[in-house]
């Protein structure tokens, strides 16, 4: 009888020692957000969850917490590109507005526009990278250069290589872009790939970004 | 007398604990942290994703990690996909890193660290375990991070990308018959946690992301190169004129 209740003290102690993703099943470990901060920082985020530090890691000994939220959208929601782009979306934007910024000089009018297959993917990107712009400091138009239905007609029988040069060339020499406008345009080019491109167009040049 | 029957009570007790440790085993939960419970768009299964490609694969040693195995499998993996992978194990302290012989130059440059980023065990589970002959399960919980980078020929970074992933062990019988015999009776073999699952999961993961950063980096050479075609493989023969 000693023995089956020291057991069951032993078991209920393990179980709430044990940790809570032994319980979840593979999908639910996957569709979890988790990072890693320390114990002071997660006292002060999550307080009533996270005890706060004890005496002995406050003198030295460093301790870290794993904070755990549930996706809104599961992993699988959304097609795998899709969701492999929209995911890293706001990382690859900044690096991109980052470089595209440093690359002009201020004083410029900013166009954005995004080429993906997917017509709302495409215009989450752009307004990202709209909003990475102006954070920045930037004249940003909501504006898009648009070409004629010729020229467009012209530019869908164009080798992937000159379609971008042939716009840009065609988009300044119509007026279409004034000196002061820059276009910056982020794309994929190939269906496999989860990287974002781009490449700005000022003054009819167009040139990828590094 | 008293004391012969505590020895023999003693000596069964301990048999007991040796039984119970000897019948125990693992559970081993994966969990994916950053970057590997992605999606992909490449099928790591495709055998010509990356045909005519030379790529080098550089193990970087770091702590609780064995490079040379990491490497074996990476190569094993992208060769599958079509690549010519030519292995380094980078040691600094040697004089010469031990690469496999290649007939031409790589185009590509994979750098990959792998390290324990993370361990912890519960001392009180442990304690636990040992006195209630396994029963209660001992926990250690171990973090391992992944950094990779991918360079052309001229060094320039064509992509790079960390990955994280936490692996729960839980040590004693009770756990490990228990999950067996749910393994047995209700989990689909996908879910199941008593076997080697948790190692193909994160392989599966690991690769298929490494094929994808290798994609990636071959399309971004491309554009680099405003889409010229690849050059052709020159055979850097040892016979030179």
């Amino acid at each position: 009888m000693r023995l089956a209740s020291l057991l069951l003290l032993s078991l209920s102690a393990a179980g709430c020692a044990l940790d809570p993703v032994l319980f979840k099943t593979r999908e639910e470990r996957r569709n979890l957000d988790c990072y890693r901060l320390a114990q002071a920082d997660a006292a002060a985020r999550f307080p009533g969850q996270v005890p706060p530090q004890p005496a002995r890691q406050i003198a030295g000994e460093n301790t870290d917490v794993l904070t755990c939220s549930t996706r809104y959208l599961r992993v699988d929601e959304r097609p795998a590109r899709d969701e492999a782009i929209l995911s890293t979306l706001s990382a690859q934007v900044a690096g991109l507005a980052e470089t595209a910024a440093a690359l002009v000089a201020p004083g410029a009018r900013w166009h954005v526009d995004a080429f993906y297959p997917s017509l709302p993917v495409a215009q989450k990107i752009a307004v990202a990278a709209r909003t990475s712009l102006a954070e920045r400091g930037l004249e940003v138009s909501d504006r898009v250069p648009t070409l004629t239905a010729g020229d467009v007609a012209v530019l869908a029988t164009l080798p992937q290589s000159e379609v971008y040069r042939v716009a840009c060339a065609r988009s300044f020499s119509t007026s279409v872009m004034g000196p002061d406008d820059v276009f910056l345009g982020l794309m994929i080019v190939d269906p496999r790939e989860t990287a974002l491109h781009a490449g700005l167009c000022q003054r009819g040049a167009w040139r990828w970004l590094p | 007398m008293a004391s012969q029957l505590h020895d023999g009570r003693l000596v069964r007790v301990v048999g007991w604990a040796a039984i119970a440790i000897a019948m125990s085993g693992c559970v081993t939960v994966y969990q994916p942290l950053v970057g590997l419970q992605r999606p992909i768009a490449v099928d790591p299964q495709t055998p010509d994703t990356f045909a005519a490609t030379r790529v080098l694969v550089r193990c970087h040693p770091a702590e609780g990690v064995e490079p040379d195995v990491l490497c074996r499998n990476l190569r094993s993996s992208l060769s599958k996909q079509g690549a010519t992978v030519t292995t380094e194990v980078v040691r600094p302290a040697a004089r010469a890193a031990a690469a496999t012989p290649s007939d031409a130059p790589p185009q590509y440059i994979i750098d990959v660290t792998s390290k324990r980023l993370h361990q912890s065990e519960d001392a009180l589970l442990a304690l636990l375990c040992v006195f209630s002959f396994t029963l209660v399960p001992a926990v250690t919980e171990y973090t391992f991070g992944q950094d990779v980078s991918i360079r052309d020929a001229q060094g320039f970074v064509l992509a790079q990308q960390s990955y994280q992933e936490r692996l729960v062990e839980s040590f004693g019988l009770g756990v490990w018959a228990l999950n067996g015999l749910i393994d047995l009776l209700i989990r689909p073999k996908s879910e199941q946690v008593t076997g080697d699952g948790y190692k193909a999961e994160f392989t599966r993961d690991l690769h298929g992301h490494l094929a994808q950063l290798l994609y990636n980096a071959k399309v971004r050479a491309r554009v680099m190169n405003n889409f010229a075609p690849e050059p052709v493989a020159e055979k850097a023969s040892g016979a030179s004129p």
